[in-house]
């Protein structure tokens, strides 16, 4: 018979017990991302930019496409801060006056959701628009609302390339990684062969074909326009690193003892690998995630040197970049045009960096319940 | 060992069998070709042209042609700049692309190194946020972001560097600094996480408990696992570096690989392209294998198969 | 833990580093030059024959000298090597009296036989390049290059074989005949030959994959016959099998055809011989060497800029002899080449620099004052300007688009800001409805507002077009379109059809990928939307993509433009004539060819220049061009750099130009920079 003293314990003991619940790795690691301040700024950061961006078209911003030619390369300007920018001129094309033809003058092409977002503007903010805070560009392009649409498409490269790029590079990797031997062997060689290949023949080669016209109107109709066509082109071109990394960690973390464990438990190649190694290389992943995004839109940002990037009339922090870039010369700084999209991207980039270090620390499953 | 190497040997000869055929069909199925001039020759000129460099004949056969050129050592004149071979083009590029490769990679190295250490034993210090502050901007922004503001900085606010060109060491200095900024900061993060991860094993603790001090630690027990993801990343890096920053090299007007490499490419220089590519290949996959049997040197839990 | 492992990992990484400082230090460079300038691009070759544009033309210009040169004020025709000519009535015949003193730079004498041997070669369809059509005003020059010939004309057989003693890379042996016939080889698939043409051989088609004729020729009294076999095919030759049968053919044909008396034997047939070519003889082509310093030039029609064609770069003559000791590239290397220019080349690193220096064998030599010159072939126009403002070189021929505005503003005296003979315009594909209607090529041409394009996107002072030709030749005026004119084009547009832009479907508009033609697209797109209703899409293409678009008339609307060789209106007016390689519009316009040929048989200066702004005002009227602007050239240059004058063609020869030693010392010391 257990003594008093004994049954006190014991229960406390079973209190105890019962407060302790198995933590999900997934709520262990948001609980320790909590307190890394940083990592919460920057995550807020991205979703405030990301919101932002999505609503782009409802902010009373001026048209990013309209040029004002008598005011090519106006600097920053705070005063007057809201300006008619978006009054119709009546006299100019014999069928002004419906909304339609004027959103499209001044917006371009847009899909049907902007254009809702557009008119909801309208009825929230008139016609009138935040001035051009930031500067405007050589054809006298408002820099600020060029920005936040450039955002938009930045914002998207950046993400969907990387996911295309994660999902096919992780498995490959583990696979590869973990069956080892031959299939390894084989596996990896194709990769060596796909690296070897030089990216911008590809690219070039690509992007000429799907431009064809006969090949592009195929396409149009399926849905597909240039931009989709990107984001595949280039996850397509990221995936090949991600997969060798993960390989290398697999290889490294086959040999440790909770792999032995789970083979003993009977866990067949499939699980050990998707359930038991890849949640453990995931803190090498989210930081190369974090790596590869800022690569995707740099790499974006390079193919617009070469006229093989967002296509004019959009836009896009690299090819902003890149127009800021080319107008510095000893005679005259535009420092507008260069500072602010480098400020945007830095900043977002900055904060994915941040966020991945945050996520990295709090992912670790060694860290478990610490 | 030996087994090891040779049989990667035979596989490299193979990929860059592969890597040659697809690189030259694609080349050949893009259009536009080497002679599309904005001056158009009368239509008998262009053919006589295009036949002097094989070009009227079927693809096949001009990859055929090609093919045994290459096995016996030519590699033809590049098209674009007739005057040199593409061999003369490689052999004035490559040392060109090395050094500002290896200056560019030794300032990453040193920069990425000690940042990630310190970071990683400093983590969560105001030493740690700064630090990885600096190693963000590297990454987070274009090189030439970085290039244009140093160009601002040091070559027209306080001339201390020329703007461009090659030949004198000051003229190395901007271009490297820009170059290797970008892997700077990615080996101090990469370091920075390997450190972590490997500081939180036991057999730190261990070495710890054993009353070691923190230099003795870091630098005997645990650099050498940190080192390993690194390591992974030079391979790529490397290669990288090696064919050039296209952007550096065009901005600071360096006789580079990287530069011919692109410009081979859009000036559809096949002859060029072909050249770099080849070598592109050759140089990535001995990196590859340096880098695998670095592995097994650094971590003898892996195994060479 | 393997230590060694480790250490010696490391030790490999310093060492390599250490190496590469070294190395990189090691290779000192050449002291300064004279003068430092920059090219835009890596040129293609130093040999004449194979310039393209304007960065192988300076460099060109300094190496080489041609018959005449241009005077760097104006660009008019002064003596070069040749000292004197005479001109025949007709205008037809040339003959140029080479100067006793003109050198190659290895001392041997330049003569007449070094031009006849170097446009032999440019002439030669095997060697063929993109300037050789300059050639195809002499007499017979295009018949040669195109292999036109015939039954009884004198042919040259050029053999694989050299002449014994020949120098390595020497012509063939050359036989001399006459052609008796020509033989076309039969349809791949058929049997049989084709019988014995008469008249001159068809052009090889693109997709020709016969085999070569074989032609019977008649030498020094022997029947031989020949058949062309390129060198790559020639180790696998033999003898094609339809071709004795199709030899008695011709045989029995010719020998019935001449003779009268039925007794005549058929001749047996020759054995046939593989040849590297056979050609008109070259003795047909009007360049004759009369004499060591006597060349005479028989042109097919009277030609009133010849002169000054002569004196265009890629018409200067090379070193035979040079060339075919160390054949190409190998005579291009700066310890093989000879020149006969004001310098000669004495260093080049692939995409870094060309250093030129002094010839002291160039029969003006005292009159040279530069001693070297450095040319940096600098691709990006950004860097260039950043290195002229730093004081790291002195002239620079093309300041970047986005600094002129600011260049202006500053009155900077050293920004050379002179027309040019450029005209920037756009190709309307005249075989794409609705733009084969007139009318609509006027309108569109009517809704743009060049000045606007020019005041606010291209910014260079540039003057709008409304012509082909650009201005400023003197004796010539342009044929101009009409005016903006909004309101008009509007009713052109709706005369055409499409009221308002109704009905009128999108167009595309490609250009090359590069900032200003994207603005400049850009405008063109708001204009064209605001002024007339209709939808065009930009689309910017790679460069050699666009190029392709534009030669094959894939596009509406593509950008173009055109640089003058030489002054005179016809290097822009000819580029239309009906099926013209740089038409590329599809315009074809009968009483244009007719006056363009016109233009070509007028003697009188005056009569002639009429004919052809006559041929311009069609040009404007009919629109498969939309002219936007002439250029204004951009050079930068230091204040210390006298002899270098702004010209139309913005060619600069380089033998003129002289630096004020003490004027440079002077701005090295205040900074050298800015």
């Amino acid at each position: 018979m257990p003594s008093p003293d004994e049954i006190q314990r014991y229960s406390a003991l079973l209190q105890e017990a019962q407060h302790i619940r198995g933590v999900s790795l997934a709520r262990d690691a948001w609980r320790r991302l909590r307190r890394n301040r940083v990592a919460i700024l920057s995550l807020a950061f991205l979703l405030v930019i990301s919101i932002l961006a999505f609503l782009t078209p409802l902010l009373p911003l001026q048209s990013p496409y309209i040029q004002r030619l008598d005011l090519s390369f106006a600097p920053p300007a705070a005063r007057p801060l809201w300006t008619e920018s978006l009054k119709v001129d009546d006299s100019a094309a014999p069928q002004a006056g419906s909304t339609v033809d004027w959103i499209n003058k001044q917006f371009g092409d847009i899909s049907t959701f902007n254009r809702r977002m557009i008119e909801l503007r309208v009825k929230l903010f008139g016609r009138w628009s935040l001035n051009s805070i930031l500067g405007r560009d050589e054809l006298g392009r408002d820099l600020l609302a060029r920005l936040f649409w450039g955002a938009r498409i930045s914002l998207i490269v950046g993400l969907v390339a990387t996911l295309v790029s994660l999902v096919i590079g992780v498995s490959y990797g583990a696979i590869a990684g973990y069956l080892g031997g031959r299939v390894d062997n084989i596996m990896m060689r194709l990769v060596d062969v796909l690296y070897s290949i030089p990216f911008i023949f590809v690219v070039i080669f690509l992007v000429t074909i799907l431009g064809e016209d006969s090949v592009k109107a195929r396409l149009e109709q399926i849905g597909i326009d240039r931009i989709t066509i990107f984001f595949f082109v280039v996850g397509a071109i990221y995936w090949l690193t991600m997969a060798r990394v993960v390989r290398g960690q697999i290889i490294s973390l086959k040999h440790e003892q909770f792999v032995e464990a789970a083979r003993t438990v009977g866990a067949d190649r499939w699980r050990i690998i998707f359930r038991h190694l890849v949640p453990n290389v995931f803190s090498v992943v989210i930081v190369y995630l974090t790596l590869t995004i800022p690569q995707v839109m740099l790499f974006e940002a390079f193919l617009s040197f070469l006229g093989l990037g967002v296509q004019a009339p959009a836009v896009s922090w690299g090819l902003l970049a890149n127009q800021g870039f080319r107008v510095i010369s000893p005679l005259k700084i535009y420092w507008w045009l260069f500072v602010f999209p480098s400020l945007a991207l830095g900043l977002t980039l900055f904060a994915l960096n941040f966020l991945g270090d945050g996520l990295r620390d709090a992912l670790d499953p060694r860290l478990k319940n610490k | 060992m030996i087994w090891f190497l040779l049989r990667r040997l035979l596989w490299m000869i193979g990929t860059l069998w592969a890597v040659f055929t697809v690189t030259f069909f694609l080349m050949h199925a893009v259009p536009g070709g080497p002679f599309s001039s904005e001056r158009q020759p009368p239509i008998g000129i262009k053919r006589a042209i295009e036949a002097r460099y094989n070009l009227d004949l079927p693809v096949w056969q001009q990859y055929l042609l090609e093919l045994e050129k290459y096995l016996h050592g030519d590699f033809g004149l590049s098209f674009k700049m007739g005057d040199f071979s593409v061999r003369e083009v490689i052999a004035a590029g490559l040392p060109v692309s090395a050094t500002l490769g290896v200056l560019a990679l030794a300032f990453a190295l040193t920069l990425g190194l000690t940042a990630g250490i310190v970071s990683a034993v400093r983590r969560g210090g105001l030493l740690d946020f700064s630090l990885m502050s600096l190693a963000t901007i590297g990454i987070a922004v274009p090189n030439f972001v970085v290039a244009g503001l140093l160009i601002i900085l040091f070559v027209f606010i306080w001339p201390v560097f020329p703007a461009g060109g090659w030949g004198t060491p000051m003229q190395l200095v901007l271009p490297a600094v820009c170059l290797g900024a970008t892997f700077a900061a990615e080996i101090a993060r990469l370091v920075r996480t390997g450190m972590l991860d490997v500081l939180n094993q036991d057999y730190i603790r261990t070495a710890y408990a054993k009353g070691l001090m923190t230099r003795a630690v870091v630098l005997h027990h645990a650099m050498k696992g940190a080192i390993l993801p690194v390591v992974s990343f030079l391979g790529p890096a490397v290669a990288g570096i090696l064919t050039g920053s296209v952007v550096i090299e065009y901005v600071f007007a360096i006789p580079g690989l990287g530069y011919h490499f692109v410009q081979s490419a859009t000036q559809r220089d096949y002859t060029v392209a072909m050249g770099l590519v080849m070598l592109y290949t050759v140089l990535l996959y001995t990196m590859n294998t340096v880098v695998d049997v670095a592995y097994t040197v650094l971590d003898p839990r892996v195994k060479l198969n | 833990m393997n230590f060694r492992g480790r250490n010696w990992f490391v030790a490999a990484l310093l060492l390599l580093l250490i190496a590469a400082t070294a190395w990189a230090l090691s290779n000192k460079p050449p002291q300064a030059a004279d003068f430092t300038f920059v090219n835009n691009t890596e040129i293609r070759s130093i040999d004449p024959a194979l310039a393209l544009g304007q960065p192988e033309g300076r460099v060109i210009m300094g190496l080489f000298e041609g018959l005449t040169n241009w005077d760097p004020k104006d660009l008019h025709t002064i003596p070069g090597v040749a000292e004197r000519w005479e001109i025949s009535p007709d205008q037809r015949t040339y003959t140029f009296h080479l100067r006793d003193n003109a050198k190659w730079s290895d001392g041997s004498p330049v003569v007449a036989g070094d031009f006849v041997w170097q446009w032999r070669h440019m002439l030669d369809p095997l060697y063929a390049t993109e300037y050789t059509y300059q050639h195809w005003y002499l007499e017979n020059g295009e018949r040669y290059t195109s292999k036109q010939f015939g039954p009884g004309d004198p042919v040259e057989i050029e053999l694989h074989q050299r002449p014994d003693g020949a120098l390595p890379f020497a012509r063939g042996k050359v036989l001399h005949g006459k052609l008796i016939a020509f033989i076309a080889a039969p349809a791949p698939n058929s049997s049989a030959s084709l019988p014995p043409s008469e008249n001159a051989p068809p052009q090889p088609s693109a997709t020709d994959k016969k085999d070569e004729p074989i032609y019977l020729i008649e030498i020094g009294g022997h029947l031989r016959a020949f058949q062309t076999v390129v060198d790559r095919d020639l180790p696998k030759w033999s003898l094609p099998p339809w071709a004795a049968a199709a030899i008695k053919d011709a045989l029995e044909k010719s020998s019935t055809a001449d003779s009268k008396d039925k007794t005549d034997a058929i001749p047996p047939a020759p054995q046939i011989e593989p040849s590297k070519n056979v050609l008109l003889d070259f003795s047909e082509v009007g360049v004759k060497e009369i004499d060591d310093h006597t060349l005479q030039i028989h042109l097919k029609a009277a030609t009133p800029y010849y002169l000054q064609l002569v004196g265009f770069y890629p018409l200067a003559p090379t070193n035979p002899r040079c060339v075919e000791t160390y054949g190409y590239p190998g005579w291009t290397k700066p310890e093989h080449a000879v020149t006969n220019g004001p310098f000669k080349l004495d260093s080049r690193v692939v995409r870094s620099r060309l250093r030129m220096v002094k010839n002291d064998q160039y029969w003006n030599a005292a009159n040279v004052r530069l001693n070297s010159i450095d040319v940096f072939p600098i691709e990006s126009s950004a860097t260039a300007l950043n290195m002229y403002l730093n004081g790291e070189v002195d002239w620079i021929p093309l300041a970047p688009n986005t600094a002129v505005p600011e260049l202006l503003a500053q009155k900077r005296t050293d920004f050379k800001h002179t027309p040019e003979y450029t005209t920037d315009f756009y190709r309307l594909n005249c075989t794409r409805p609705p733009l084969d209607n007139k009318l609509v090529r006027q309108a569109l041409a009517m809704a743009l507002d060049k000045q606007q394009i020019v005041d606010a996107v291209v910014r260079g002072g540039e003057v709008i077009a409304r012509s082909c030709v650009p201005p400023g030749l003197p004796g010539y005026e342009s044929a101009m379109c009409s005016e903006y004119n909004p309101q008009r084009a509007r009713e052109l547009l709706a005369q055409a059809g499409y009221p308002n832009g109704k009905g009128f479907r999108k167009l595309e508009l490609i250009y090359n990928t590069d900032e200003l033609n994207q603005n400049i697209a850009e405008v063109m797109q708001a204009q064209w939307k605001e002024n007339l209703g209709i939808d065009v899409g930009l689309q910017n293409m790679e460069w050699n993509a666009w190029l392709s678009a534009s030669a094959n008339m894939e596009y509406d609307v593509c950008r173009g433009g055109w640089i003058g060789d030489y002054l005179d209106p016809n290097t822009f007016l000819d580029m239309f004539v009906t099926d013209g390689g740089n038409n590329q519009t599809g315009w074809s316009n009968k009483k244009y060819d007719q006056l363009i040929d016109d233009s070509r048989r007028e003697g009188d200066p005056a009569k002639r220049m009429k004919i052809l702004h006559d041929a311009e005002a069609i040009l404007m009227d009919e629109l498969p061009i939309v002219p936007i602007y002439y250029r204004v050239s951009r050079n930068m240059i230091r204040p210390y750099v006298h002899g270098f004058y702004p010209t139309l063609l913005d060619l600069h020869p380089l033998d003129t130009i002289w630096i004020d030693e003490a004027e440079k010392q002077q701005f090295k010391d205040h900074g050298g920079r800015g």
